[in-house]
Formats: structure tokens, C-alpha cells, sequence
């Protein structure tokens, strides 16, 4: 029984450090990768507006650009959602390897 | 130690219940190489737009064609909702990326270079958002066994 209380304490020690090392991380990233994304946009805008004062551009080129944009954004935002879920499955799957790993050495050879 | 047994079984068999299926697909070695490849065959063409369209209607038809057999392959894989819904944008004429340009080369015939320089911009970060995606999407051999199947 004492092994079974110092494997779980052990494990649990594991868990705990990955999720602190690996999940809120996730969290910063979206955050920074969005903050990005804004500044990119607004540097975009300028430079598109620039080019349509010199006539380099239509009104109508730049309507397009805009709107592609936003389309980048959605796509961003879908990728935002996909790594969420990869990082969810990156720790279910370093939660159970912990497990089973904790749960072999119990196992007389 | 029969308790232990019990205990132990109890344990294994909540943690796999409890972690349960995995939510996003694996990684795919097809798609990773076939974006790259279309990637590079859609900017090429996109910069032949300051040309007549009819000159490249052909191209711009197989180009499609191609991103087409990357979304019916997506459409295939279990649990990949976010890259399945990006190339539906990418093949979307209403939406201003890849088909939606294509779309305005015909209506327009031919563009302006600066407009073509920046759109190939545009249309070169959403195929790196899709690919990027991908190359993040964990690899089946790294996975338990447990969760993989």
C-alpha cells in the first residue's frame, strides 16, 4: 500500500509539472499569435492605402485585399482552435503514458 | 495484493475511459507534401494575372482540380473539422482567398501587378495557416496505442 500512495504521489507530481509546463502555454501563444496578427493587419492597411494614393492600386483592389484579410483572420482563428485541441490530446496522451508507465512498475518481472 | 490487483485495474481503466479519444486528427504526410506542392503551383500562377485570363484558364482549372483532391482526402480523416473547413474557404469564389482570386482574374480578364504582388501575400500566408496547422497535428507513432486506435 505504501508503494501504491508514493507511485500516485509520484504521478501525480508529473502530471501536475507537464500541465504547468505545456497547457497554459497554449493560452500565451493564442493571445500572442492573435496580438500579432492585429499589427500585421494594421501595417497591411497602411501599405494598401499608400499604394492606392499613388495609383499603384483601385479602390476596388484594396476593398479585395481587406476582405481577404478577414478572410486570414477566420483561417487563423481555425488554426487557433486546431492546436487547442492538439495540445488537449498532447497531455491526455502524457497523462496516460505516465499511468502506464507507473502502473508497469508495479508489475513484478 | 488482491486489493492491489483490483486497484491497479481500477486505475488503468479510469485513466483510459477518462482520457478518452483523441480530438484532432494525426499528422499527414500526404497533405503536408501536397499543400507545399500546390502552394508553390497556385503563387506561380497568381503571378501570370497581369496576363489575359484565357491564356491560363486551363492552368487555373487543373490548379483548383488539385486543391479539390486535398479536400476530399481532408473530408476523409476522422476529427479534422478546422483543416477540412480552411480549404473549403480556399476553394470558396465568395470568399476573397485562392478561388475567390482566381474568380476575379476571369471577371477582370487581367490585374494590376501591384494588386497580383500583394494578393500572392495574402494567398501565400493562408496556404502557411493551413500548413502550419498540419505540421503542429501530433504523429500516430507517437501516440499510446491506447488512444491512437
Amino acid at each position: 500500500m505504501a508503494d501504491l500512495n508514493k507511485l500516485m504521489d509520484d504521478m501525480q507530481a508529473k502530471i501536475q509539472n507537464y500541465a504547468l509546463t505545456n497547457l497554459p502555454a497554449n493560452v500565451k501563444e493564442a493571445t500572442t499569435d492573435g496580438a500579432v496578427f492585429l499589427k500585421e493587419t494594421k501595417d497591411k492597411l497602411a501599405d494598401w492605402a499608400a499604394s492606392a494614393e499613388k495609383g499603384e492600386m483601385t479602390a476596388d483592389d484594396v476593398k479585395w485585399l481587406i476582405q481577404s484579410q478577414n478572410a486570414l483572420k477566420d483561417l487563423n482563428a481555425l488554426k487557433q482552435t486546431g492546436l487547442a485541441k492538439i495540445k488537449v490530446d498532447a497531455f491526455q496522451n502524457q497523462l496516460l503514458t505516465i499511468v502506464v508507465n507507473g502502473i508497469s512498475s508495479l508489475i513484478p518481472k | 495484493m488482491k486489493l492491489s490487483k483490483i486497484f491497479i485495474s481500477l486505475l488503468f481503466t479510469a485513466t483510459v475511459v477518462m482520457t478518452g479519444c483523441l480530438s484532432q486528427s494525426f499528422f499527414d504526410d500526404y497533405v503536408y507534401k501536397e499543400s507545399i506542392s500546390v502552394k508553390v503551383d497556385a503563387i506561380n500562377l497568381m503571378g501570370k494575372a497581369a496576363e489575359d485570363y484565357a491564356t491560363h484558364q486551363k492552368d487555373v482549372e487543373q490548379l483548383i482540380a488539385s486543391v479539390q483532391k486535398i479536400y476530399e482526402y481532408e473530408k476523409g480523416r476522422p476529427k479534422n473539422v478546422e483543416s477540412i473547413k480552411m480549404w473549403e474557404a480556399m476553394l470558396n469564389p465568395d470568399k476573397n482567398l485562392l478561388a475567390g482570386f482566381m474568380k476575379r482574374w476571369e471577371d477582370k480578364g487581367k490585374m494590376g501587378k501591384v494588386f497580383v504582388t500583394e494578393a500572392q501575400k495574402q494567398i501565400t500566408q493562408a496556404f502557411d495557416i493551413i500548413i502550419g496547422l498540419e505540421t503542429n497535428k501530433l504523429k500516430k507513432e507517437n501516440v499510446n496505442s491506447f488512444l491512437a486506435n
